[in-house]
């Protein structure tokens, strides 16, 4: 995957560029947080707006609940359903089959806002370290 | 924040870590689901010394125990356990506890973030009982659990011929000659001479056949290590309070702090058969709880299933009835392993706490339909 076509936000989504939408999940690190344990997924329905920054769903684990965040603004294209039936999808390959919606995003300078590969990784190191 | 005698070894077996009771404990170290389902399968090996256990002996200690606790303590036979409690005087709980009856002591086991509470409570009674005394054991003695469907090879596994079974809620207590690998106390701990050196217990918070072991630090560490050495051949894991908690909740054991507050009596709660009602001999909170059970409950303890495969009910979360009114609140829920369906407890007015009603529970403000049913959620087969 080229690292110009992926992007992250310090909420541990991830954005993949593919055509004129943006595929979002949550990252691999993401889910080791939650134990790799997933149990329930509430996305949102098609049509919707979203702005960046915001809650678009809820992931939950045995212990926890946790809001997941827009990367971008702009409308829901598609939610994955696959992951609403099996939200273990999401701990098995979360960059992969484990996406959780498209979006239309609306403002494509919010791309640029978002963090490259490297600088993902020196976060989470960052983060970890506390 | 304290850590147990087995702090490292949860560390060196790669554990994640949580804060629990006042105590830094292990969450899990495979995972919350993964652990579950292999207690019920196999055996799971817990580090219970976050618990409290306090020694009580002398003068009257019996008709002292018979005053702070709703149990017959008097009438029960030596090598007893009996679940019970100790209730404020308007029949709240202060905490829940398992009793173990001697021949010539007792000891209370108790909840981690009550002990200091407990035992000023338990002291505060002792004016009436001056021949009594009441030790805190916590460190004298460690406290670990074996449960699942292999406790008892575990439990061979160390003791080796010295381990008999038991029957459920009864205790054995060994000294030091009949432990194999039992090593000496090494120096005075506190009650060296009343505190028992090795004791297990057929009890538990898993809804599986298993055991509680109480005994001499060295022991517990050697215990922990003989065993894990072996864990493939006897089947064997450690597991952490992530997995705790499912399992007792599937069991439909109550938590002190969610089903069971100074707030809430054991009749609210559905354990009324543990409140003593029946006991002729006076005691703390007595006359409090003759009173509920005359004029009846407010509320009750129900357990709920959720219809469908949605969000998981926690703590907090609003129960309603069918026209959308407040009938009560989640005390404990979670995703059920064992039956792969969302599970609670709540407290709901009385009205609704048969068996078949239709509730909803408000979750991130949606409603989501659930139903009261039979507990224990889980109930092993064998």
């Amino acid at each position: 995957m080229s690292s110009n076509t992926i992007r992250f936000s310090k909420t541990h989504e991830w954005a993949r560029r593919d055509g004129d939408q943006i595929v979002v999940g949550i990252t691999n690190y993401a889910v080791d947080q939650l134990n790799r344990e997933i149990v329930f997924v509430e996305l949102p329905e098609v049509g919707k707006n979203v702005k960046q920054g915001e809650t678009f769903g809820v992931i939950e684990a045995v212990k926890t609940a946790s809001d997941l965040y827009a990367p971008m603004s702009g409308e829901i294209i598609e939610s994955n359903m696959l992951v609403s039936d099996n939200p273990n999808l999401v701990a098995e390959d979360p960059e992969g089959a484990g996406w959780l919606i498209k979006i239309g995003p609306s403002d494509w300078s919010e791309w640029e806002q978002l963090l490259d590969s490297e600088e993902y990784q020196t976060y989470i190191q960052s983060e970890e370290h506390h | 924040m304290p850590k147990t005698i087995f702090f490292e070894r949860h560390e060196t077996a790669g554990a994640t870590m949580t804060d629990f009771g006042g105590w830094h404990m292990p969450l899990y170290y495979s995972g919350i689901i993964d652990e579950h389902l292999y207690t019920r399968a196999k055996a799971g090996l817990f580090d219970l010394c976050h618990m409290g256990r306090i020694g009580i002996w002398g003068k009257e200690w019996q008709a002292f125990l018979d005053y702070v606790l709703p149990a017959n303590i008097t009438a029960a036979e030596p090598g007893r356990v009996l679940y019970s409690f100790l209730l404020n005087p308007k029949g709240g709980v202060i905490d829940d506890v398992t009793a173990y009856v001697a021949e010539d002591y007792g000891m209370l086991v108790v909840n981690a973030a009550n002990r200091e509470k407990d035992l000023q409570w338990i002291r505060d009674q002792l004016p009436r009982f001056p021949g009594v005394t009441v030790e805190d054991w916590s460190d004298a003695l460690a406290m670990l659990a074996v449960q699942g469907p292999n406790s008892d090879n575990v439990m061979k596994h160390f003791l080796g011929r010295t381990f008999s079974s038991l029957q459920y809620y009864t205790f054995r207590e060994l000294d030091s000659a009949s432990v194999p690998a039992g090593m000496m106390r090494t120096g005075s701990p506190p009650g060296a001479g009343r505190v028992p050196f090795f004791l297990y217990s057929a009890t538990g918070y898993t809804g599986e056949h298993g055991y509680e072991i109480y005994c001499e630090p060295n022991t517990a560490l050697s215990l922990w290590d003989t065993v894990l050495a072996h864990a493939e051949e006897l089947e064997v894991r450690p597991i952490g309070l992530g997995a705790r908690d499912s399992l007792r909740l599937e069991a439909a054991m109550p938590l002190y702090g969610h089903e069971l507050t100074e707030e809430t009596t054991p009749l609210e709660a559905g354990l009324t058969r543990f409140a003593g009602l029946e006991k002729q001999t006076e005691f703390i909170g007595k006359a409090a709880l003759l009173k509920q059970q005359t004029e009846g409950v407010r509320r009750t303890l129900v357990g709920l299933e959720m219809k469908d495969k949605g969000p998981v009910p926690r703590h907090g979360y609003i129960v309603k009835n069918a026209s959308g009114e407040n009938i009560g609140t989640v005390t404990s829920g979670v995703y059920a392993p064992s039956l792969q369906k969302n599970i609670a407890f709540a407290y709901v007015h009385p009205d609704f706490s048969r068996v078949g009603t239709e509730v909803k529970i408000e979750i991130r403000n949606r409603l989501f339909p659930a139903q009261v049913v039979k507990r224990p959620f889980y109930r092993r087969s064998s």
